[in-house]
């Protein structure tokens, strides 16, 4: 690495106000007319060179801050998948993706099954039949109700991780993390620096922390309707009546025959209905209740996060304020 | 699970920071930099003798909280909710394959309505109760590090993180307990209800019926779990618990109880699915007997069950449904009726030949009822079992059988098996809250209680916290000095 690369980013802000520092320094020392201004120029000195240090340490510290916050986690025995923080919007996109989908999908197959319904009862003959997809569409809202608001708290949480992820990704390639350290230095933008820093400490682990335990959530309990069809697809493989009918659909356009096919599985699934009312219970109720427990963990942790992050300020300005202070004798 | 060893751990730990805390400034800044640390060092030692003087005041309070149980099982609730949900969807989907044929929309969407209400009320209370437990899991793993966020809030009092922490320490230390206890509770209220909804069984079926016999005759089925009842006529369907099985237990026809037998014929090739086949039944009085009936029920019935004596060009006929013509002949009647009478001897006495009985409708809430048909009334009004002799010697004699009261009914929805049960859910309901109704008042009123504790001690008690450590802080310094002087003196380095 030339010397020259130090000026590009993440270190390159940090590095280049600490410079700035440096050379300002440099001409104080110079143009101070009294030994003893001298003498609290080489104090200033001694801090810019302190800060400097830290500054270095605080990007490599932001480098190395998902692997820091999986090894925590692992030390509480949860396992959670490691995630970069520059990778943190992209993973919890990912997971909103899924997530949405598993909402969308669900919302779908219920309105159209209830629309089909609708349509099918608005003539005489079909008139039962349409009843009863009219039912099976409630059916469907009813037994995934309780897992539609778990999705859409792991929506709610996968955005504020994203937005979050966003942020800390755009300090780590901005260099924020040790511009932060370089504003302790003077004493007008210690206190923001001092934010930043601590924002920054805490979050370099907790985030990828979090990010990675909601991505493992997801990966687990995210696909559960999804899990739940195949179930019942794969139940119903062997019903000959079923694939007979099926079989007469071969032509029919993608999305005929693929409605057909899910109406066809959940009416094969009524007519075994203990085993289907099992199946769903286990299925989407361990998912549901895992999901929400994981969403509620990952609301405290991050409420934890910001209040360590408002203490930890204070803190790093006092100890700033201690370090870098140029004493006056 | 003992969390008073775990919590002593915290407090250490918390007494380890205050440490540190202490020594940095006395060492570091006093010491070694020689600066004026009278205001912090009150402020830290005021800080960590609060930490102390609260850690004694909550660890015996403590072991007055209800013990740290362990977390009920969330996904069970899910688990029970999916399995009710689930029933009653199913209840609705044979709900309407019995009335959309005949065009029963506004009661079907009545019952849709219970079901979804049903579903509703046990959904969100599942739900609350997953939340709370949810909540005590997430609040015991956080719960042995609150005395370190304690600490670290009083080491910095007046400062927004630490009124945040301290809020975060004190709610984890004290609200843990009382959650977990909420969970239990909620738990405990949840299971009351979802106990008494429980299904009988997860299979549901529908039968077709087939009657033959008098009509409309009221029969009664039984299975393992329910009695059920329907009116033959505007019955073509009854749903049933697939897993248990079905007799008929009597068939009754103008409160006479009839003879009857019945098979279940299974289906060879169905495609409506949950169709299990028909159940035929035929009934019959012992004799085959005229009905007193019009256009508007039935009203009795009566039978000529032997001629008793023939005389020469004797003759009986009926006439129409309440009158026989008899000449020269002496004829032996069964009737169920109000009266008889004639213009010829008759010879009238009250018999048990055929079994009579009281009627009951469906066995379901009475506000739901009329969603279900129309039912006779429970017992026969102006009825009498007779056997009449009527005799006409040379004379022409019209005997008239006087009606009775009005049988009459039709189903509309059969309440049988699962609609049976589907409709007695909002009673079930009331039944479990009510077994579980302490429960209910004090998981809400605990709730309420740490809601309004928690948010007054944030506003009210946290912004004196400051200036009352810093006090403590300056007299118990100003004490331990001179003593401190003395011990400095001895170890003199």
């Amino acid at each position: 690495m030339g010397i020259t690369s130090l000026l590009n980013l993440p270190y390159g802000i940090g590095i280049v106000t600490a410079g700035v520092e440096l050379a300002w320094g440099l001409v104080k020392y110079y143009l101070a007319p009294t030994p003893s201004q001298r003498r609290e120029v080489v104090d200033e000195f001694y801090s810019i060179v302190i800060g400097a240090i830290l500054t270095a340490v605080v990007a490599y510290y932001m480098s190395i801050g998902p692997s820091i916050g999986a090894s925590i986690a692992s030390a509480l025995g949860v396992s959670v998948t490691q995630v970069q923080l520059s990778d943190i919007p992209k993973v919890m996109y990912n997971d909103f993706n899924l997530v949405m989908g598993q909402y969308i999908a669900n919302q779908v197959i219920t309105f159209a099954i209830s629309a089909a319904g609708a349509v099918l009862g608005a003539t005489e003959v079909l008139r039962p039949v349409g009843s009863a997809l009219g039912s099976l569409s409630s059916f469907l809202n009813a037994i995934m109700a309780p897992y539609n608001r778990a999705l859409v708290a792991t929506m709610m949480n996968t955005i504020a991780l994203a937005a979050l992820g966003q942020v800390m990704g755009v300090m780590y390639n901005y260099g924020i993390g040790s511009l932060s350290i370089a504003l302790l230095l003077p004493s007008r933008t210690r206190r923001i620096g001092a934010w930043l820093a601590s924002f920054i400490l805490v979050f370099s682990i907790l985030l990828p922390l979090v990010a990675g335990y909601q991505d493992a959530l997801v990966f687990n309990y995210g696909n559960v309707f999804t899990m739940w069809i195949s179930t019942i697809e794969q139940h119903c493989s062997n019903n000959t009546i079923l694939q007979a009918i099926l079989s007469l659909f071969l032509n029919a356009p993608s999305w005929l025959k693929d409605a057909i096919n899910i109406i066809a599985d959940f009416v094969c699934g009524i007519t075994t209905l203990p085993w289907l009312v099992t199946n769903t219970a286990t299925l989407v109720s361990t998912g549901t209740f895992n999901l929400l427990e994981g969403d509620i963990i990952i609301d405290i942790v991050m409420g934890i996060g910001f209040a360590i992050t408002a203490w930890l300020a204070d803190l790093i300005e006092a100890g700033a304020r201690a370090l870098f202070e140029v004493r006056h004798l | 699970m003992n969390y008073t060893s775990i919590l002593w751990g915290a407090v250490l730990t918390g007494v380890g920071i205050f440490a540190f805390y202490i020594a940095y400034i006395v060492i570091v800044k006093g010491r070694l930099r020689g600066m004026n640390i009278t205001s912090e060092l009150y402020s830290a030692v005021g800080a960590f003798t609060a930490f102390i003087i609260m850690m004694s005041i909550i660890t015996p309070l403590l072991s007055h909280l209800p013990s740290l149980t362990k977390p009920p099982p969330g996904g069970w609730v899910f688990e029970q909710y999916d399995i009710i949900a689930s029933i009653l969807s199913v209840v609705k989907i044979v709900t309407a394959i019995i009335l959309f044929p005949i065009e029963e929309f506004t009661t079907y969407y009545s019952i849709s309505g219970i079901i979804n209400g049903i579903i509703g009320f046990i959904g969100g209370l599942a739900y609350l109760t997953a939340m709370v437990i949810a909540l005590y899991k997430a609040l015991l793993a956080l719960f042995p590090f609150a005395p370190l966020f304690i600490s670290l809030a009083l080491a910095r009092p007046n400062k927004p993180g630490s009124i945040v922490l301290m809020g975060i320490g004190l709610m984890t230390l004290v609200a843990t307990p009382l959650i977990g206890w909420v969970a239990s509770l909620l738990y405990r209220i949840t299971m009351g209800v979802i106990t008494i909804l429980t299904p009988p069984c997860l299979d549901i079926k529908i039968l077709g019926v087939a009657y033959f016999g008098p009509s409309p005759a009221l029969v009664t089925i039984s299975q393992a779990t329910s009695q059920g009842v329907f009116m033959t006529n505007g019955t073509r369907y009854i749903p049933i618990w697939g897993c248990e099985g079905l007799q008929v237990s009597q068939v009754v026809w103008d409160w006479l109880v009839l003879n009857y037998t019945y098979t279940i014929q299974k289906p060879v090739f169905t495609i409506i699915p949950l169709y299990n086949g028909t159940l035929v039944i035929y009934a019959h009085l012992p004799f085959p007997a005229t009905a007193i009936e019009n256009s508007t029920g039935v009203y009795g019935a009566w039978f000529p069950l032997r001629v008793l004596r023939y005389w020469a060009n004797g003759t009986g006929y009926p006439i129409n449904n309440t009158v026989f013509f008899i000449r020269n002949e002496s004829v032996l009647f069964w009737a169920w009726a109000d009266g008889v009478g004639g213009n010829c001897s008759l010879r009238i006495n009250e018999t048990g030949m055929v079994k009579t009985t009281l009627v009951s409708g469906p066995m379901i809430l009475p506000m739901f009822a009329p969603l279900t048909g129309s039912y006779p009334p429970s017992a026969p009004i102006g009825y009498r079992q007779m056997l009449i002799n009527a005799t006409a010697f040379n004379e022409s004699c019209i005997v008239v059988f006087e009606p009775g009261s009005r049988w009459s009914g039709y189903t509309t929805l059969p309440a049988t098996g699962p609609v049976k049960w589907a409709l007695a859910g909002p009673l079930n309901l009331v039944i479990g809250l009510n077994s579980q109704w302490s429960n209910v008042e004090t998981a809400f009123m605990t709730v309420g209680v740490i809601t309004v504790a928690v948010t007054l001690l944030g506003i009210l008690l946290l912004p004196y916290l400051a200036v009352g450590t810093a006090y403590l802080g300056a007299i118990i310094v100003e004490f331990i000095s001179p003593l401190w002087g003395v011990i400095s003196q001895l170890f003199p380095f």
